[in-house]
């Protein structure tokens, strides 16, 4: 016997998950983490490591926008189906 | 570059100019709670990561609940390129939280320290300005205490402020430690240079081997030069790929350095080794290790082939090309044409023998009866003759 199991709003909150830790990790790589730092020589260590691995970083949010996106339309696509095997199953939906 | 900051110097021969300087000097505030703050978010980017990757990899494992041509479509679209490495992210984040955090709790002791003693410093300044004020000459015994309490407070606020200058200082040096231990940051120094002889190098192959050919039809004497350059470039791409792996665990793949290997190879050479081994071997005296003399034949031909494809071949094709001086560079086109056949037959004969023996063992799977069917090729006669 098959059994299919989906969580659709975990899908969906994964997909909101994985763009949010993507917008996190843009944004500190601009002047946002090192500009909330109080201290001049602190921000200054801090803007030289966040530049320091701006290749990996562009990779690893290109990862993160294709896997969040694979998600949300997997989550749609589910929802999708589910709706039309719902009307279906009612008696006379599918007429 | 990374900035330090440097230690206060203060001049305390003369204990009220020193004092003077600490009262009026701006000193660190107690930004403490700022660090935490941010500290904490930086934690919290860790842990969102560290919690959606293991939810993506829980849904993208194979063998999980879904299975089927939809499952696997999702699985391999969710599939992490090696050489992303996510894994790291979490960790350099909550490297950068420990060196702020660590950081934090310093600066609001140091800035403590360094507001009580600048305050000290202002109370014996003025104290000082007082007796000194006083109509008449002051008691020297009241000037010399108004002197040592000023040097008291400005020792005190040189010895807070070093502490703050080693604490900003190990921050900072913590930061770069995390952005050097991981496999994350770009490449630097020997690193970049590796990285740039590969694809340089990688290229440079390719472009050489294919005017190679071009040249075999076009301008025959400049092929030898052409291919010669191609193997010397695909051993060095090939040694930086190894180096790029090995001492930086870049991510190379095994196509990579296959593809490199081959480049270098001197593939005439290498195949007529193999016969060359496989004679050898079958010839080999009663008693010796017939692999051995297997491997020594081969060595042998392959170092003679190496030696015709970067030195002999190159030369002769320049001294046929200066022998035709302006008469063109038919006279070498011959025995240069003549060269190549036996090379592609002695290539064509062994692939060949190779594709039949891939092709046997297809059950293998053909990546890895590829991979084998050299050896096989190469030792079957061998072992047959010893069975």
């Amino acid at each position: 016997m098959s059994t299919i199991q989906v969580d659709l709003d975990g899908l969906a909150l994964l997909a909101a998950r994985l763009a949010d830790v993507r917008a996190r990790l843009t944004a500190d790589a601009g002047s946002d983490l090192a500009g909330r730092c109080p201290d001049a020589l602190v921000s200054a260590a801090l803007q030289d490591v966040q530049q320091d691995w701006s290749r990996k970083r562009k990779l690893i949010c290109g990862y993160l926008d294709a896997a969040s996106s694979a998600v949300r339309q997997a989550a749609v696509a589910y929802a999708t189906v589910e709706s039309g095997v719902g009307r279906a199953a009612v008696i006379g939906g599918g007429r | 570059m990374r900035l330090h900051a440097k230690p206060l110097d203060l001049p305390l021969g003369s204990p009220v100019l020193a004092a003077t300087i600490c009262a009026a000097l701006t000193s660190p505030a107690g930004y403490g709670d700022e660090l935490r703050t941010i500290a904490a978010a930086l934690r919290g980017t860790a842990e969102a990561l560290r919690i959606a990757l293991r939810q993506l990899r829980s849904i993208a494992q194979p063998g999980s609940l879904w299975r089927g041509e939809a499952g696997r479509a999702f699985s391999a679209k969710l599939a992490e390129p090696s050489e992303v490495r996510l894994d790291e992210v979490p960790a350099r984040y909550d490297g950068y939280a420990a060196a702020l955090s660590s950081y934090a709790s310093q600066v609001d002791e140091a800035h403590r320290d360094l507001a009580a003693a600048q305050s000290a410093a202002a109370d014996a300044v003025r104290a000082y300005g007082v007796i000194v004020a006083r109509p008449g000459a002051p008691p020297s015994a009241a000037v010399r205490d108004a002197e040592q309490a000023c040097l008291l407070a400005a020792s005190q606020y040189q010895r807070g402020y070093d502490q703050w200058v080693a604490a900003v200082n190990r921050c900072v040096d913590q930061l770069a430690v995390v952005d050097t231990t991981d496999h994350l940051h770009n490449p630097h120094g020997w690193h970049a240079a590796v990285d740039a002889a590969a694809r340089v190098f990688g290229d440079m192959s390719t472009i050489t081997a294919v005017l190679g050919v071009a040249a075999l039809a076009v301008c025959p004497p400049a092929a030898p030069v052409l291919f010669a350059t191609s193997m010397v470039a695909s051993g060095v791409a090939l040694g930086a790929d190894i180096d790029r792996s090995v001492q930086f665990g870049e991510h190379v793949t095994t196509a990579d350095l296959a593809f490199d290997a081959f480049g270098a190879l001197p593939l005439a050479g290498a195949a007529r080794g193999m016969r060359s081994a496989v004679r050898a071997a079958t010839h080999a005296p009663a008693g010796a290790s017939r692999a051995g003399v297997a491997v020594r034949a081969y060595g042998r031909t392959l170092g003679r082939a190496y030696r015709n494809d970067l030195w002999r071949e190159p030369m002769q094709a320049v001294q046929e090309g200066k022998a035709a001086g302006g008469g063109g560079l038919r006279p070498a086109t011959r025995p240069m044409a003549t060269r190549f056949r036996d090379n592609l037959d002695e290539v064509g004969s062994v692939g060949a023998s190779c594709v039949r023996d891939t092709v046997d063992h297809r059950d293998e799977g053909y990546a890895r009866a590829a991979v084998r069917s050299p050896a096989r090729v190469a030792w079957t006669p061998v072992a047959d003759l010893a069975g």
